[in-house]
């Protein structure tokens, strides 16, 4: 029996679950948070290939399966990857059923970590671009529903995805034939072309990023979370290991600033276009933008703790994401719309769900006490002396964000003629405010979280030597 | 297997001819119709470089791929089948200059040696890059699902034109064939589940 074959198919066992329970979104979300958490410490702790004893029956799990001459390697380098995507998973489905998703949420969620969980698993690793492609297709699924029925974004996700899948499988086969060294710097530049298209729809750099501001100007809060929080992570890691790979790559002179460079243009870009958004959701989405160039600065650092912290800004990422759309789903269930209008004194009326929604933007933007602003302080400590420009980015990203999250304080708490809200239950009252403490939490106690990041990078062997 | 270079002309003109045909006109029926076609002549080109048994998987998967749209179609209502339409610019005139530039522009990128490296035969190229240019112009000047997932499938068939000379295993042709069948599903999906909220929507305002 192999371990990745039953990770497989312990995520089909799930989603047919959370299929079958999909009229009742409470049993879904238990079903489907439980399971996720328990396929995610499976994926951190089986030991493969190593006799176990397990009921007094004698089991060898083999790490490897193989399909059609490809085959599904779960390496210890694979191991945190997957492990933080389950587990992401989890921690979403678990507050999934108070933001009233499509009930297709949950199946269609499990199924998309499964897929992404191939992307991380699959040997030659090139291949991760097509089941990329199939996260995709399930994502449209998650972003337009009968509820929300916007075409616009998943169709633009769908074909930016493919054009990635392309580039990457063209630049894979490149890489694979025609052996690129630090000695052919032609072949070298003409494949790097590739992966830089490649990535850039993955790491969703502007122009690429269309998507994501089309989506969250109609599509579920909470989904656009999840489809956010597992494509962008599912494209670091990617991007991670294939750095960690490819010794050329890493030692391509003009990599790690051109990666600098997108970093810069992402943060300006998205913290302006933040700033002056009417839409509280492609708030949230110019602000992610701006988040992920810092994601890109930390790596373009070159260095071993850039690489920990663009994964640890990918970790805390889920809270604040998770907050932020808990809190907006709540109020937009009872305004409708999301604009300025709509939202005009709402903090009085659902105070706990403005305060949740808040604190998560204000969490992607790193403000300081909340769970994104230790890793931007230990960047900035790590590259000041060397990366003045770069360093400068990353606070003057906190200030320009932040800055738009507390422009949007005013409108939440803009005094306008009361009218009573219905208060939501208490469980999502809870909710709310696990999602607030959370975020706080990790903004004052990193130290909770970094060791398992830590951790994770350190199988990324070549990066961190 | 080797075929005639007669037929493999054909079979990239036919790409051509198709892949313009459907960017330039409205009817979705015959949209479908030419992608069928298209799909036969990718797969014939596609026979060079792999034995026919294995290149079957490729319009296996584009026949699947085409019947679901199809099936899809035949369950919208009349109203909606007639409308058709989706292109961005609609008038034809601007759309057959738009077609007749990127076949030029496709025909011109087709006598280069892709990027320098890889070794596709010259009608394999021509037929490969008309179908990614005029797929990319369908996806440029549409704003329908079902238009956009034409775009895609046939961007999708351009590449693996290419993408096979250099990896012809069944593994990774499966993987695009169920990448195509995906796409149609997905599309499909928007096109009924979606576009008929919005319909409904439509009729009661």
């Amino acid at each position: 029996m192999s371990a990745p074959f039953l990770v497989f198919a312990g995520s089909a066992l799930l989603t047919l679950a959370a299929g079958l329970l999909r009229r009742r979104l409470l049993a879904a979300a238990i079903v489907s948070a439980c399971g996720a958490a328990l396929i995610a410490l499976f994926v951190m702790m089986a030991p493969t290939d190593v006799p176990i004893s397990l009921l007094g029956v004698n089991l060898k799990l083999s790490g490897t399966w193989n399909v059609l001459g490809r085959s599904f390697n779960l390496v210890p380098g694979a191991r945190p990857a997957v492990g933080f995507l389950y587990l992401s998973g989890a921690f979403l489905f678990g507050g999934g059923w108070a933001a009233k998703p499509n009930r297709y949420f949950f199946p269609a969620g499990i199924m998309s970590l499964a897929l992404v969980a191939g992307s991380l698993l699959i040997q030659p690793f090139v291949f991760a671009a097509v089941l990329l492609e199939m996260t995709a297709m399930a994502a449209v699924l998650l972003l337009a529903t009968v509820e929300y029925p916007a075409q616009r974004g998943g169709l633009r996700l769908l074909a930016l995805y493919t054009l990635a899948m392309m580039a990457i499988l063209l630049s894979g086969w490149m890489l694979s034939i025609a052996g690129v060294t630090t000695a052919t710097p032609g072949l070298a530049r003409q494949i790097s072309l590739l992966l830089v298209l490649g990535f850039a729809v993955l790491m969703a750099v502007p122009p690429f990023h269309l998507w994501l501001p089309t989506a969250a100007e109609s599509t579920n809060p909470y989904a656009l979370s999840f489809v956010t929080v597992i494509l962008q992570s599912a494209g670091l890691f990617f991007l991670l290991r294939f750095l960690d790979t490819y010794a050329w790559l890493r030692q391509s002179p003009g990599l790690f600033y051109g990666l600098r460079v997108a970093g810069v243009a992402m943060v300006g870009f998205g913290g302006l276009a933040a700033l002056s958004q009417r839409s509280f959701s492609k708030l949230m989405a110019y602000a992610l933008v701006a988040d992920f160039g810092v994601a890109l600065l930390a790596v373009g650092a070159g260095t071993p703790a850039g690489f920990e912290l663009a994964l640890g800004l990918s970790a805390v990422r889920v809270f604040g994401l998770g907050a932020w759309a808990l809190g907006l789903t709540v109020i937009r269930g009872q305004s409708g719309r999301d604009d300025l209008e709509a939202l005009a004194g709402a903090g009085y009326r659902l105070p706990l769900a403005s305060a949740a929604s808040i604190v998560g933007v204000l969490s992607i933007a790193g403000l300081p006490l909340t769970a994104g602003f230790p890793a931007r302080w230990a960047l900035l400590s790590a590259i000041a002396p060397a990366h003045v420009i770069t360093a400068t980015t990353v606070v003057l990203s906190i200030l320009i964000t932040s800055a738009g999250a507390i422009r949007w304080i005013g409108v939440l708490f803009r005094t306008v003629p009361f009218v009573a809200a219905q208060v939501p239950p208490l469980s999502v009252q809870i909710l709310l405010g696990a999602g607030i403490g959370l975020c706080v939490l990790f903004g004052i106690f990193p130290q909770l979280l970094f060791p398992w990041v830590v951790l994770a990078a350190s199988e990324l062997a070549n990066l961190m030597s | 297997m080797n075929i005639a270079v007669e037929a493999r002309l054909a079979a990239a003109l036919t790409c051509g001819v198709c892949a313009g045909v459907i960017a330039a006109q409205n009817n979705r029926r015959v949209a479908l119709g030419l992608l069928i076609v298209q799909y036969a002549a990718v797969t014939l080109l596609v026979t060079q470089f792999i034995p026919v048994a294995i290149a079957s998987v490729k319009l296996a998967g584009g026949l699947i791929a085409c019947s679901i749209l199809g099936v899809t179609l035949a369950r919208l209502p009349q109203a909606a089948q007639a409308r058709g339409g989706g292109s961005i610019p609609t008038g034809r005139s601007f759309r057959l200059i738009s077609v007749l530039v990127v076949v030029v522009a496709g025909w011109g990128l087709s006598r280069d040696r892709w990027m320098g490296t890889l070794p596709l035969e010259a009608y394999a190229s021509l037929g490969s890059a008309l179908l990614m240019t005029l797929g990319l112009l369908q996806l440029g000047t549409s704003d329908t699902p079902f238009r956009v997932g034409l775009g895609i499938l046939t961007i999708l068939s351009g590449f693996e034109i290419a993408y096979a000379s250099v990896e012809p295993s069944l593994a990774v042709l499966a993987l695009l064939a169920i990448v195509h069948i995906g796409i149609s599903l997905t599309v499909s999906y928007l096109i009924l589940v979606v576009g008929k909220v919005n319909a409904d929507r439509e009729t009661m305002a």
